[in-house]
């Protein structure tokens, strides 16, 4: 049975990830002063994603050793991945998904005796 | 060093401190919700993300979302020392077999960044 934490972490990871697209999207708009960039509205949101994340993964961590968070962690790179194409049309090449795919299988094999 | 490397560099260098958000956490979750020490160390987590998020805010107009957040396949190799070093969790040979199966990975997606 799959613990109620391991729900809890993918939540928190996927709340990450938008928070990503928020941050890039804020990064890649210009704006008149170093504050600007840091205050407005999409890092704001970013920032309260951020922060129930953290929150989430805190919580987390009492039902999941440190050395398990990883593999959890990794379903980010899916999430950033399509988010990043569908929102922020970034281009998704073959090598791309081919070395994120590399980056999750080692994922995967890294925490091998975990998952048996 | 051409500015391809010095942005990767600089990445990698972000990465690293990165990693120690996990080790704060994991201090974190042995205390109370909300006791003294919880807070403390929950306290340094979130002043650590907070520098973390200044830079990373910073280095990711250098590369496409993608290709910056697959380079962070790197932390887990940070995570794995330090668990071993702060919590003395024993690194198995799967671990290794998964950390060379992730650099290669990020290798390809940092190649493909043009």
């Amino acid at each position: 049975m799959i613990s109620k934490y391991v729900f809890v972490f993918l939540f928190s990871v996927f709340i990450a990830s938008l928070s990503q697209i928020l941050l890039k999207i804020s990064a890649d708009k210009p704006h008149k002063s170093r504050k600007n960039e840091y205050l407005n509205g999409y890092v704001i949101a970013a920032y309260a994603l951020f922060f129930l994340s953290t929150i989430l993964t805190v919580i987390s961590l009492r039902g999941i050793s440190l050395n398990k968070a990883p593999v959890l962690e990794s379903t980010g790179y899916i999430y950033v991945m399509l988010l990043s194409r569908i929102i922020l049309k970034e281009r998704i090449t073959a090598p791309m998904i081919a070395g994120n795919l590399l980056i999750i299988a080692g994922i995967l094999v890294f925490n091998y005796s975990s998952i048996i | 060093m051409n500015a391809k490397l010095k942005n990767l560099t600089c990445l990698h260098i972000l990465f690293i401190f990165y990693s120690f958000v996990a080790v704060a956490a994991k201090v974190a979750s042995g205390y109370p919700l909300l006791s003294y020490e919880f807070i403390f160390y929950y306290g340094i987590e979130l002043v650590m993300i907070a520098v973390y998020a200044y830079f990373w805010q910073i280095i990711i107009k250098r590369f496409p979302l993608g290709v910056a957040y697959s380079n962070k396949g790197i932390v887990i190799i940070w995570t794995l020392i330090w668990s071993a070093v702060f919590f003395h969790e024993k690194i198995k040979f799967c671990q290794i077999a998964g950390v060379l199966i992730i650099l290669l990975g990020i290798t390809l997606v940092a190649k493909n960044d043009k």
